[in-house]
């Protein structure tokens, strides 16, 4: 038998969680109560995060190509959503969600900054133009 | 950059996580994005953190070769290759070696040691991190001037992780005599130490081959049967490996390397013996059975999991034999030096 998680939203709504999927997060696991507020994430993700344990919860190996496609494509949101599923996983300590997050807005950086990184610049304009890059990518 | 203001508020630890993951070529860039960058990137504790991820997760690794331009062999260059798909990454040149080329004597933990060609007791020696273009010079050595004529001079390097530093072991060998010389440099204290010579020898000899695997030297010496001497660059004590009967110098070339961290010895043409350090004593974990059909000249061990040779038609092209698959795949390399060495990319001497 298997326990039942609630896991409410920012903004009042309440996901149910099955233990399996609820128990991939260090901070529910190391909690004393089924019941988890989640302070500054709204349900619009609470719920992506919700799905993702899900996924992985029923998956039994990480390791296979559809649950490696699937994480794929799941992190392929724009950088606003990225960052607050960041903000997230963080607080809910889902390393390997972290992990896939961190890792695909290193790439995005790679993949935006690295032929400016090759090329040779006079070193006054280097700090404006790193700055811009890294501005229109969040941060 | 973080602003708690703005829904984009990213916390340290992330910012490290992230960070982390990036070539060091971009992290250096970043470090002129604002002061906390900087700070954060130059930090010792966020160095180790960045080469210690690249270590665990095998990225940014990459092959130095010494090797020729496709369609122009008269031309060699020094470069980094990926250590996936072999394509050349990065060519490296140093500004104290523009006339000669120099030679990498080793590579370890994201730092690596080059000096000249031919090394006589007055070459300069440096250790260089070729990511971010920061190079050390080593003071001069103290064992005095012999003519080169007489003596060789064996160079190693390598990080000890217990004493978390990196050292230069010099190892001078004079013809007619039976000891070695070893002088030992540590880059924490920047200065070099004479070391006792070890009594152990008491035959001529000569090296065939040299090692490095957690802080410790291994020397290959033969003189009728193989012996291993051993120099562990932190507690500065000699030791000896017993090398088994069965690998003996007339059936050919030995070659001492690193397979899962731990000292071993290949020897063969077609069929390759693999002996492996366990407990004290080599043993025989496998045999490799190269294409039938060729010779093969071994260069060495590769990730574990792969043997890099040269076939004997093939003239300086280096090729690669999967040890999981048994296949042998071409990496388009024309190398024009023996010893291959893997960098692993870091930030280290950023700091220094």
């Amino acid at each position: 038998m298997s326990r039942v998680f609630k896991l409410k939203s920012s903004d009042n709504e309440t996901f149910e969680v099955e233990e399996a999927a609820a128990l991939l997060s260090e901070t529910i696991k190391s909690s004393s109560s089924t019941e988890i507020t989640v302070p500054n994430v709204k349900a619009e993700i609470l719920g992506k995060v919700v799905e993702w344990c899900n996924k992985h919860a029923e998956s039994e190996d990480t390791k296979d190509q559809l649950i490696k496609e699937w994480d794929a494509e799941f992190v392929s949101v724009d950088q606003h959503v990225l960052f607050k599923l960041i903000t997230a996983a963080d607080y809910l300590q889902i390393k390997e969600l972290v992990d896939q997050l961190t890792q695909r807005v290193g790439d995005m950086i790679k993949a935006k900054t690295l032929k400016t990184v090759e090329m040779t610049y006079p070193t006054f304009n280097v700090e404006r133009e790193v700055q811009e890059e890294l501005k229109s990518l969040g941060f | 950059m973080k602003d708690s203001h703005t829904k984009n508020f990213i916390c340290e630890d992330i910012l490290i996580n992230i960070l982390a993951r990036l070539p060091a070529k971009s992290l250096v860039r970043f470090m002129c994005v604002c002061k906390s960058w900087s700070n954060l990137i130059g930090s010792s504790s966020f160095i180790s953190t960045h080469l210690n991820r690249n270590i665990k997760n095998h990225d940014h690794h990459y092959l130095i070769s010494h090797h020729y331009y496709r369609g122009a062999r008269d031309r060699s260059l020094i470069s980094l290759f990926s250590n996936e798909t072999f394509e050349q990454c990065l060519e490296l040149q140093h500004p104290s070696w523009t006339k000669e080329r120099f030679r990498v004597y080793g590579s370890s933990n994201g730092l690596v040691c080059i000096s000249d060609k031919r090394l006589s007791s007055t070459s300069s020696i440096c250790i260089w991190n070729p990511s971010i273009r920061k190079s050390i010079s080593l003071p001069k050595t103290y064992i005095p001037d012999h003519s080169c004529l007489v003596s060789e001079i064996y160079l190693s390097f390598c990080f000890h992780p217990t004493h978390n530093d990196y050292k230069v072991v010099k190892m001078l060998h004079e013809w007619n005599k039976l000891s070695m010389e070893v002088e030992v440099y540590s880059l924490s204290n920047n200065s070099w130490k004479v070391i006792e010579i070890t009594p152990w020898l008491n035959s001529s000899w000569y090296l065939t081959g040299y090692e490095v695997c957690n802080g410790i030297v291994y020397w290959l010496i033969s003189g009728g049967h193989y012996r291993i001497v051993s120099f562990d660059t932190g507690s500065e004590k000699f030791g000896e490996l017993v090398v088994p009967e069965h690998i003996l110098p007339v059936k050919g070339a030995v070659k001492i390397e690193v397979y899962k961290e731990t000292i071993c010895l290949l020897q063969g043409q077609t069929d390759v013996d693999l002996w492996v350090l366990q407990e004290g004593s080599f043993q025989r974990l496998r045999t490799i059975l190269l294409p039938r059909a060729n010779i093969f000249i071994l260069i060495g061990l590769f990730t574990d999991n792969g043997l890099l040779v040269q076939e004997q038609s093939r003239f300086t092209e280096l090729d690669l034999f999967d040890l999981e698959s048994n296949q042998l795949k071409s990496t388009g390399i024309l190398m024009c030096q023996r010893k291959l060495h893997t960098y692993i990319e870091s930030l280290v001497l950023l700091d220094h």
